[in-house]
């Protein structure tokens, strides 16, 4: 059974997917987007499908985007109102996309209905939006469409057992798809992506072990090796080349013929090097430094970097001839960890599998096992483990599951994680061994009898205080309420100045609440926590301190601990 | 057109449609009565009420010219007489009624999907035409 939701401004799609597709669970009618969205985040992770009105004919309030001044300014008002009615599910689409850019999503709505303002590429180029076929949809047709859709939201066999974890989402099974072909070809590969998500296990085990090449994987960083000697790496050397060369060494050019060699921080690459490694991959010669005896290596080629080359080449850093030469058409962006907030509850269980396999995580479980009646595997043996948000239904004594408390889960969903899957390894790690700790260390007192009533030795309960302390070192540094440069500096003119941090965010919209969020803490810590005498400051209102304080709220600002802050501040 | 396309064409037939042939014929079931009374008396939901088909095409045909343009307008106009006649029968669920005329009630149906659906796939020609 798939969780359904439907956004539409009526029933009538209720009821009809209730009446003949009774085998699926359809949520409540979302009827605009702020419901839509509420709805989501709620249910995080479990929408299978989303079907979306185009056409709604709701109150102007709710219609996107919430800023229609510009939009009313010009022309007709009441004809601009009415084209956001008939395009309204194309920006409730676009809005969804920004923080659910994986569920599937299919548009109710045939390609002659569709308002003009659907460009092809919003519904076409991400491979989870449907478009229906028909004219007018019938339930047969529907059906047909959501058992396909949802058939492609299968996990992909043998896909969980490969060391990257790909997840469910059509976006990344289309690109494993994209990969593993471009993986038996002789192009080289161009992978994109920050930091931590991915690039160089990709490489590794998926790339190189697909590409039917019988030569060893050899990976380089380039950046970190000193730019003086970056050529000797690549192409090797011969004795006497340049002071210090005592002995002819081979390159990894050399290392990996017949394989894959992989060039981590391409970016680092110096003109000179790029021109050499041109005319290699240009017709596989190459010669060493201090040496005019050609050689011939045979690589399958596979380059990394974070930084934007196609700028490289505008600012005349990077070669052209090379990056042309480097099939940029092909080139592969592995998403984020904030970009995969669909999945992020199965990337936690993949992790959190792999960091109890760690033998020093694995030993606590075992010792945490033993003495609770838990089934202990042997040695060489991995112990099963789970983590969800809820304690399951039924005792388990084959495995251990943590619970991870749905504050503190969606703690982790929505940090900013730059060190991206390997952070969250590390703080998955550090979770699950601090945890334990605590508990082995009290082995004695747990006796069958000292459990207590419910309680439960298959589950161990991750303490919000444990995650909370784990992560905060790990935020942004903060202005203190000591440090004159984050103070609100008020002029004689009675405006405000004041210095806040700004980072890239997922949208100019968590930009301007990053920025909103600062500015009312500062005026927080300005006035002692007085929400009257800042709503006086904003609004003119001395009596509206409710609204700031909801504002706060909204924008996730713990009264409290801000209170806690300025006081001990002061 | 789009609107009179989405609002009737759209939902003049939204449960009817996907009834089994043996729907419409036999006594008259259930289903067929409510998926037709919920098809042509609520046409359109909304807060401020419900419309049905013929109060539909007489909100839209307001403003089309006349004669009607595209052509295929005036054999919709002449269904959802044929739907207009049967609601009597649908507001008093007069089975027997129902059951004497569901066939014509079917086919105007059908007319009025699908010449919208021809009319306003010849307003996008011409308007593809005029752009060019």
């Amino acid at each position: 059974m798939a969780s359904v939701l439907i956004i539409d401004d009526e029933d009538k799609y209720l009821e009809l997917c209730q009446r003949f597709l009774p085998e699926h669970d359809f949520l409540p009618v979302s009827r605009n987007y702020a419901e839509a969205a509420n709805t989501l985040r709620q249910r995080a992770g479990t929408v299978d499908l989303v079907l979306l009105d185009v056409h709604f004919d709701i109150p102007q309030d709710d219609l996107l985007p919430y800023d229609k001044d510009a939009l009313l300014a010009k022309g007709n008002p009441e004809r601009a109102v009415e084209r956001l009615r008939r395009g309204q599910g194309l920006h409730i689409l676009d809005r969804l996309r920004d923080s659910h850019p994986d569920v599937p999503v299919i548009l109710m709505t045939s390609q002659d209905d569709l308002p003009i303002e659907a460009d092809a590429e919003r519904l076409n180029a991400q491979d989870y939006t449907y478009l229906l076929d028909d004219d007018y949809l019938d339930a047969r047709s529907l059906k047909l469409q959501v058992e396909a859709v949802l058939a492609r939201k299968e996990k992909v066999p043998g896909v969980s057992d490969e060391p990257f974890y790909w997840g469910t989402t059509p976006a990344m099974l289309a690109m494993r798809r994209r990969l593993q072909v471009l993986a038996r070809g002789r192009l080289p590969i161009i992978l994109l992506g920050e930091t931590g998500t991915g690039k160089s296990l990709l490489a590794r085990e998926f790339v190189h072990a697909r590409s039917r090449r019988e030569g060893p994987f050899v990976a380089v960083d380039l950046s970190t090796i000193p730019a003086g000697l970056m050529a000797a790496h690549l192409f090797g050397v011969v004795k006497g080349a340049y002071t210090g060369a005592t002995s002819s060494r081979d390159g990894v050019l050399a290392r990996a013929n017949g394989g894959t060699l992989f060039l981590d921080e391409i970016g680092n690459l110096s003109l000179d090097v790029q021109k050499s490694l041109l005319t290699a991959m240009q017709d596989g010669r190459y010669c060493p430094v201090g040496s005019v005896e050609e050689r011939h290596a045979d690589v399958k080629l596979i380059v990394a970097t974070n930084e934007d080359l196609t700028a490289m080449v505008a600012g005349g850093t990077f070669r052209e001839d090379l990056f042309m030469r480097l099939n940029p058409a092909t080139a592969m962006r592995l998403r984020s960890l904030r970009e995969r907030k669909d999945d992020f509850a199965e990337l936690v269980s993949v992790f959190m599998a792999r960091v109890c396999a760690d033998p020093y995580n694995h030993d606590l479980l075992r010792q945490y096992a033993a003495p609770r009646g838990l089934a202990v595997p042997g040695r060489g043996d991995t112990m099963p483990v789970g983590v969800g948000r809820t304690v399951p239904a039924k005792i388990d004594r084959g495995r251990v599951f943590f619970v991870i408390q749905p504050s503190s889960f969606n703690l982790l969903r929505e940090y900013r994680w730059p060190g991206n899957f390997r952070q969250l390894e590390m703080m998955l790690s550090n979770l699950v061994a601090l945890t334990l700790i605590e508990l082995v260390d009290r082995a004695e007192e747990v006796e069958p009898e000292h459990l207590g009533e419910g309680a439960r030795p298959d589950v161990v309960p991750i303490l919000p205080r444990t995650v909370r302390d784990l992560l905060r070192p790990m935020e942004p540094p903060t202005h203190s309420a000591k440090d004159p440069t984050a103070a609100v500096v008020e002029s004689d003119d009675g405006t405000h100045r004041v210095a806040v941090d700004v980072q890239a965010g997922e949208s100019l919209n968590a930009v301007s609440c990053a920025v909103e969020r600062q500015y009312l803490e500062k005026l927080f810590e300005k006035y002692g926590g007085d929400l009257g005498r800042i709503a006086q400051v904003l609004l003119d209102e001395p009596t509206a301190g409710r609204k700031v304080q909801l504002r706060m709220n909204q924008l996730g600002i713990k009264l409290r601990r801000l209170k806690r802050r300025t006081e001990s501040a002061s | 057109m789009a609107a009179l396309k989405h609002d009737l064409g759209k939902y003049c037939a939204w449960q009817s449609v996907n009834l089994g042939d043996e729907a419409w014929t036999g006594p008259v079931a259930d289903g067929l009565m409510t998926a037709l009374c919920s098809d042509l008396l609520a046409t359109k939901t909304g807060t401020d009420g419900d419309r049905s088909a013929w109060e539909l095409w007489d909100l839209h045909a307001a403003e089309l010219p006349r004669p009607l343009d595209p052509p295929e307008l005036a054999d919709v106009e002449a269904a959802v007489e044929v739907l207009r006649a049967a609601e009597p029968a649908l507001r008093s669920r007069d089975r027997e009624a129902i059951g004497a005329h569901r066939n014509q009630i079917r086919q105007a149906q059908q007319t009025i999907r699908k010449a919208l659906a021809s009319a306003h796939r010849t307003l996008l020609r011409r308007a593809d035409a005029g752009a060019s």
